[in-house]
């Protein structure tokens, strides 16, 4: 066999025959002689019947779309029309390639996605405005016109603002990156109406608070296709082959490539049948492991020196008296090291409050050592905190083998480049900032931040919107100064009847939270503490179902609100349990774009067919209601209200006028090209010109982000610091693992250290894991048939064999899993690869679908961690998204009893009679 | 027309219209054949034996100005026969889609075969679906799937023609009941039965079968 | 003999278990009436009861050149199709939302199950699909002869038109990859996409696989990823050989990581799955495929270059995917035409 043309024309499979693998000759089947002439195997005269399947692979147009989901994803899907009915959809595959050495980004996309289309049509599909006939969440409905039902919000809303102020109005939307155009409809329409805009990306403990901490930006990332750049991925709390399922191919990929690939996680899950080595580590034990890595890289001399001299905090000098920073005299943000070239103290270049605008050491040379009689350096501050973190030690915490650990914190230090990819397995623990802070350590002491197929990597979260600068300017047209920002952990913990029985330093929580707003640090609404929120306007998120306390709430906050509302394309928890819910069109049948973390190209949604049903556009709907705000004002005749706070002067019946720009956003497409054009990432794109295929962004806005985008180069963060020696964003100048907060030296977390998950339900046996999974994006697609069908039908428990033997309890089973928070009754499948003494359940299981009792989210309570309610720290302080008390949720503790059904149940089983809802 | 005549009408025509029914008062009167049933050996190296469970089967034959009818009727211990379930099919909303039901089940069947063209004499075609030159013509009746009319000349020949003719069956007391309208079926046409027991995987050449035999 | 055949190797270690392969498949061929509990292409998490439940150990293939005996597997066995009471629920004041039945068996029942050796988990996922075999044993089995292997591509099909339902086919196939559809009477099968590949186009399961551990191409194509695998590289393995169907569909056989404490150990060594497993499934080669493949990785890993992984990275769809045009091949082999 030569070449392809001889393959064309000789057919060479019979040449081939004797050596096609895996068949013994003796072993070869003799056909039987078939009676008659036909003989299948080698021609068929009756193939007209084959345009049967011909005909079914057809379609009248097809349409470039995608999902606006918080998976990370931003997947490019072609959805396929015929007889004016979506049939089904296939990713476009269309991402232009980086490089022809990195594997392209192609085909993009999962099985959730490959079924959206079910959603479009299903049965969970909003069709109609609809207003609550029964009680909340008994899903009894009466239709309503839109003008009725847009009339009743807007009514109520300005009722709340004349009777209770505007904070008394608050509004919740996530991830804008999703479908920026579509969460700015509604966060202008806040503005314009003084309401308050909640945060997401902490309250969903997406928020990895060390990267705020450390180095002064809310999460920078590499994009995926960087992976297949390392040498060595450390899969840390992070099930990529669940999690981000378009870019874990970069990760086994990059093996093939020669990478060795660690995976890091208590059970043996989807990601970890893949990896060179795993590790089975106990829960909330990670920041252990990590401080055993650093001291040996720290006794092994491993560190690379010059890059921690001089991009990280390590070298600066700490009065051992006080434990705060030597600063210059009558400065809070200029710090100093020993240089070692002159012997004399030297100001540390590029501290906020230094001149230098450079972190470039300009010749001198950092004492790491230095230590005398007043001062020493964060080094040597370092290396005595990490005296207790010796491998054995760390093996007995962790629970793993020490000839692992040794080869593991070998290889770390000495493969390069070398990456942690960091996942919510981590950052939903209380004390996830002390673990984020653990690994980046890492990571600078061996120099791999800053480089490609380097670096502390978190996805965890779609909230990173690459084309900032439009976005910011078109989501909160006259600034965030003029806007109300709420932390959504604090607000729903002080208003709802969450209590949190623990104490901190001997003090409950509450006293640090009261701290925190009289120094202004974290910002409460309703400012007047007699006030209750009344109003709470949802769309595109799941607020109540995802809620951590959720027993809490829905006895509380939900009793207490006097209006809620949701937009939404389909019936989920939040919707059901609300007051009116509007029909949003679906992913497919609006115009917006979508950027992610991931990867960096932008591309857009296209509307497949217009919005179905008496559905409308996200964006359709702000503009109505804003429309409405201005007619009942001026219905109303009411007088200008004074926004005190702001110093504004609000006319009502101006709303709509302001909220379209004085009418230059006409179309959702006008809000898309705004955003393109006002971004230095999209400038010169138009939505127009994103309908071909995504497209990569052309630079970067240096003020939001810190590395260019470069053609022929994956995107990997802090390359302006590392090669431009540019400041970081702390107040250091540096990687900034020193933190002399108060608060933080008060809980001995000025360097990172490890901490115990919390112990106060520790009297129930088994941790409860909620970890994010295939099966969902969060809800989304947590009711949908074909997957369901793929699963086992309803929400499920995981429980290890030995531990389900303990409890007499088999497979399949109906189980109880309580504390004292509340509980839930579902089935159970025994997983031998899951934890001893931790129980799982996949996140995000809608309320209403299996649950004989409760809901996935009804053990847990809401805690807050006092030292992230600080502020007033150089780089720390209250920003949406960027800082703020996290939603954790990993310490919680429950037990499980195996659980038999009530004849009630029964009928709720076999969907007999009334049953229960 | 007069008031009795139009009785007696519409009498003649209710009267036509039962014998598609098996359980029309009519069968009553047609004088029921018993025919003989034996099992076909078993074809494939993969298949099982199976025992005769059905012995007979009887024919009745009705010939009306309606048309020609026959009434099968045989023991069967088990109903073989599948309702197939509906459920929405979401892109097209209210659309119900046909779901599967069971996947190792055969159901119970019967046809009735009859030259495709006339016999001379005794010499009937095959009984293996016909021969060459001998073409026969089969009216099958599934209890799932219901009514087809096949054309064979020889075994691995048949084919169904996509027409359809009235049949109802009904499963009572551990009894079926089948009436089938068959054109042309005069006394003296030549036919011969076939039944498949669904219990005892019986389709295709596995079956219970007659010799040939004359219609009354 | 067909002129040429049409093949896939899978790469087991790219594998996420994501199922977007069977979305694919169920969304474009199955989703129609009777095929509600069909997945032409599925995955199994293995060690597990597989779909249907138990297929390998219920018969069929070949033995000595004969056709062996199989139970047909029962709706049961291919698991559940739910339905859910959602517009009751959630507009009509109603009842929970729950499946129309008890919760007894599903196509993926033991998701990430697997099992315990020494107390330590070992699985992996096999997507699985018809094998398009060489020796088909469902083409043997059909007394009416409505299965045919397409002489253009090797691509077996079962004739929607002449087909009734008898069900020997079903019967015959070791690996159980045949399905009835009980409205239309008819078995019905993976058609390897031939619409599809007719225009050049891949397979929909392997276009839109995430974990792109899917090559497709001609077997006999010297230039194909398919041949280097199979036949060049010879790392690539079909399911069940013993089993005599000459199946068409090859797999790289799985790694699994290292026992706790092992690291730094062969796989032949200490493994975490047990190579006998392996073996029951792919045959003795794979022992050695294994040991080849992990020296491969080692010099990989130790900064070396490997070719056969350079090419099992699969950098885009050319790499992957070699489909000529299906007119080419029509005109010069001689393949029927409909």
């Amino acid at each position: 066999m030569k070449n392809r043309r001889d393959f064309l024309k000789l057919g060479a499979l019979a040449a081939l025959g004797a050596s096609i693998p895996g068949c013994r000759k003796a072993d070869k089947p003799q056909l039987e002689a078939f009676t008659g002439p036909l003989d299948p195997l080698r021609a068929y005269p009756y193939r007209g019947w084959e345009d049967l399947y011909r005909k079914q692979w057809t379609w009248d147009k097809v349409v470039r779309s995608t999902h606006s989901a918080n998976c990370t994803g931003s997947c490019s899907w072609n959805v396929y029309v015929r007889n004016g009915v979506m049939i089904r959809e296939e990713q476009a595959a269309d991402y232009p390639r980086i490089s022809a050495d990195l594997p392209d980004y192609n085909p993009r996309g999962c099985q959730k996605g490959a079924c959206f289309t079910e959603y479009v049509y299903g049965p969970q599909r909003l069709r109609s405005p609809l207003i609550r006939a029964g009680e909340r969440g008994e899903g009894k409905w009466r239709k309503a016109t839109w003008d009725e039902a847009l009339t009743m919000v807007a009514g109520k809303l300005l009722d709340n603002i004349y009777q209770y102020g505007p904070d008394t109005n608050t509004f919740f939307s996530v991830i804008p990156a999703m479908s920026p155009v579509s969460f700015a409809a509604g966060s202008r329409f806040a503005q314009y109406t003084g309401g308050v805009f909640c945060s997401f990306y902490d309250w969903y403990c997406d928020l990895p608070p060390g990267e705020p901490l450390t180095w002064g930006v809310q999460t920078e990332s590499c994009e995926c296709a960087d992976w297949f750049n390392s040498k060595y991925i450390v899969l840390w709390g992070s099930n990529i082959s669940q999690t981000r399922i378009p870019d874990a191919h970069f990760a086994w990929e990059a093996r093939y490539n020669g990478a060795k690939i660690v995976g890091i996680s208590p059970d043996f899950n989807s990601s970890m049948v893949h990896t060179d080595l795993f590790l089975s580590i106990q829960p909330g034990t990670d920041a252990a492991l990590a401080l055993g890595v650093a001291k040996y890289i720290v006794d092994n001399n491993l560190y690379d020196t010059p890059y921690v001299k001089e991009q990280t905090d390590l070298p600066l000098l700490v009065d051992k008296r006080t434990n705060l920073f030597v600063r210059a005299e009558g400065s809070t943000d200029r710090f100093f090291f020993h240089d070692a070239k002159t012997g004399k103290r030297h100001e540390a270049p590029g501290s906020m409050g230094s001149k230098e605008k450079t972190i470039a050491l300009n010749g001198a040379d950092p004492d790491l050592h230095y230590s005398d009689g007043e001062v020493t350096t964060v080094f040597e501050l370092m290396k005595q905190k990490l005296a207790p973190y010796t491998l054995e030690a760390v093996a007995q915490t962790t629970g793993l083998a020490l000839s692992d650990i040794k080869q593991f914190a070998h290889e770390f230090a000495t493969r390069k480049p070398a990456m942690i990819i960091h996942g919510a397995g981590l950052n939903h623990w209380f004390h996830n900032d002390l673990i984020n802070r653990s690994l980046i350590l890492l990571v600078a002491l061996t120099g791999n931040t800053g480089k490609n197929g380097g670096g502390f990597n978190h996805y965890v979260g779609q909230e990173r919107v690459w084309p900032e600068r439009g976005f910011k300017a078109y989501a909160f047209p006259e600034g965030a100064k003029k806007q109300r920002m709420q932390n959504m952990t604090l607000w729903t913990y002080l208003h709802s009847s969450n209590k949190d029985p623990h104490l901190y330093n001997g003090k409950p929580i509450e006293h640090y939270i009261e701290e925190s707003i009289k120094n202004g640090w974290m910002p409460l609404y309703p400012k007047k503490r007699d006030q209750k929120p009344r109003a709470l306007i949802v769309w595109r998120a799941n607020y109540l179902n995802q809620a951590k306390g959720n027993e809490y709430i829905l006895k509380s906050l939900w009793k207490d609100l006097d209006l809620i509302v949701d937009l939404n394309y389909r019936m989920d928890t939040t919707a059901l349990f609300s007051d009116v819910v509007l029909p949003a069109a679906s992913y497919y049948e609006k115009s917006d774009i979508s950027t992610t973390d991931c990867h960096s190209y932008v591309h857009p949604f296209n509307k497949v067919l217009d919005p179905l049903y008496d559905s409308k556009p996200d964006w359709e709907i702000f503009r109505d209601l804003a429309k409405k705000v201005a007619q009942l004002a001026a219905e109303r005749k009411l007088a200008p209200y004074h926004d005190q706070q702001f110093d504004w002067r609000r006319d009502f019946t101006k709303t709509y006028d302001l909220w379209s720009g004085n009418g230059k956003f006409q179309q959702p497409e006008d809000g898309a090209n705004f955003i393109l054009d006002g971004s230095p990432e999209t400038k010169g794109m138009t939505f127009e010109q994103l309908k071909q295929h995504p497209q990569r962004f052309k630079k970067i806005d240096e003020e939001a982000w810190n590395s260019e985008i470069e053609e022929g180069r994956a995107y990997t963060p802090f390359q302006h610091q590392v090669d431009e020696k540019r400041p970081w964003r702390t107040l250091t100048g540096r990687q900034q693992f020193y933190l002399d907060h108060p608060w933080f030296l008060d809980f001995g977390e000025q360097l990172p250290v490890y901490k115990e998950p919390l112990a106060d339900s520790a009297k129930y046996p088994f941790f409860w894991n909620t970890p994010h999974g295939r099966w969902s994006i969060h809800s989304t697609w947590r009711d949908a048939r074909y997957q369901l069908r793929l699963q086992r039908g309803i929400p499920i428990c995981y429980i290890h064999p030995e531990d389900a033997k303990a409890r007499n309890i088999a497979d399949n089973d109906w189980v109880k899993v309580f504390n004292d928070n509340g509980s839930f009754v579902s089935k159970v499948q025994i997983l031998p690869g899951e934890k001893r003494k931790r129980l799982t359940m996949y996140h995000g299981w809608e309320r209403y679908l299996g649950f004989l009792q409760g809901g996935w989210q009804s053990t847990s309570m809401i805690k807050i961690k006092p030292t992230q309610l600080v502020g007033g720290y150089g780089h720390v302080n209250f920003k949406l998204n960027y800082w703020g008390p996290t939603g954790n949720n990993r310490d919680v503790r429950v037990d499980i009893v195996k659980y038999t059904p009530t004849a009630a149940d029964l009928q709720t089983i076999r969907r007999t009679g009334k049953g229960k809802a | 027309m007069k008031p009795f005549a139009c009785v007696l009408f519409c009498a003649a025509v209710a009267l036509a219209q039962n014998p598609l029914d098996p359980a029309a008062a009519d069968w009553k009167s047609a004088a029921p054949m018993t025919l003989s049933l034996q099992r076909t050996p078993p074809l494939y190296p993969t298949d099982s034996a199976a025992a005769i469970e059905v012995s007979s089967v009887q024919a009745q034959f009705l010939h009306t100005n309606a048309g020609n009818f026959v009434r099968l009727q045989w023991s069967d211990k088990t109903h073989d026969t599948t309702v197939l379930p509906k459920a929405e099919r979401a892109w097209q909303g209210d659309h119900l889609v046909t779901q599967s039901a069971a996947t190792d089940r055969f159901s119970d069947a019967c046809a009735f075969m009859v030259p495709a063209k006339p016999v001379i004499g005794d010499l009937n075609p095959s009984l293996q679906m016909g021969d060459a030159g001998h073409p026969v013509r089969i009216f099958v009746w599934d209890s799932t799937r219901g009514a087809a009319v096949m054309e064979a000349s020889g075994r691995e020949t048949t084919k169904r023609t996509g027409q359809l003719f009235p049949a109802q069956g009904q499963y009572a007391g551990g009894k079926w009941s089948v009436t089938l309208q068959i054109p042309d079926l005069n006394a003296g046409t030549p036919f011969a039965v076939a039944i498949w027991n669904g219990s005892q995987q019986d389709r295709d050449g596995r079956k219970y079968f007659t010799i040939w035999y004359r219609a009354q | 003999m067909p002129q040429h055949q049409i093949s896939m190797v899978l790469d087991l270690n790219k594998c996420l278990g994501c199922q977007t392969c069977t979305m694919a498949c169920k969304k474009l061929w199955t989703d129609g009436d009777g095929m509600d509990y069909m997945y032409w292409n599925n995955v199994e998490t293995r060690p597990g009861q597989g779909y249907p439940r138990n297929w390998d150990k219920i018969g069929g293939g070949f033995e000595d050149g004969k056709l062996r005996p199989s139970e047909l597997p029962s709706k049961e066995d291919y698991g559940q199709t739910f339905e859910y009471n959602y517009a009751e629920r959630l507009f009509q004041g109603g009842m929970q939302a729950m499946p129309q039945e008890e919760v007894r068996n599903t196509p993926n029942w033991d998701e990430d199950v697997g099992a315990l050796m020494l107390g330590e988990n070992y699985y992996f996922y096999l997507p699985r699909l018809c094998n398009h075999c060489t020796n088909p044993a469902c083409l043997e089995a059909c007394p009416r002869k409505a299965i045919y292997k397409r002489a253009e591509d090797g691509i077996v099909l079962v004739d929607q038109e002449r087909c009734e339902g008898y069900r020997y086919c079903m019967k015959a196939c070791p690996y159980k990859k045949i399905y009835f559809n009980e409205l239309l009477g008819k078995a019905q099968k993976c058609i390897f996409c031939y619409p599809r590949i007719e225009k050049g186009e891949v397979n929909a399961c392997a276009k839109q696989c995430p974990g792109r551990l899917r090559f497709v191409g001609f077997l006999d194509d010297p230039d194909s990823a398919v041949h280097k695998l199979v036949h060049v590289y010879k790392v690539a393995l079909g399911l069940f050989p013993e089993k005599g169907t000459e199946p068409n569909v090859f797999y790289v056989p799985p790694f699994n990581p290292p026992r706790t404490g092992s690291y730094g150990k062969s796989v032949l060594e200490d493994p975490r799955m047990p190579m006998d497993y392996l073996k029951y499934l792919f045959g003795d080669e794979v022992v050695d495929v294994i040991r080849r493949l992990e020296g491969e990785l080692q010099r990989a890993q130790s900064g070396g270059a490997s070719e056969v992984l350079q090419l099992l990275i699969g950098r885009d769809e050319h790499v992957r995917y070699q489909i000529p045009k299906h007119e080419q091949l029509i005109q010069i082999g001689g393949g029927h035409k409909a």
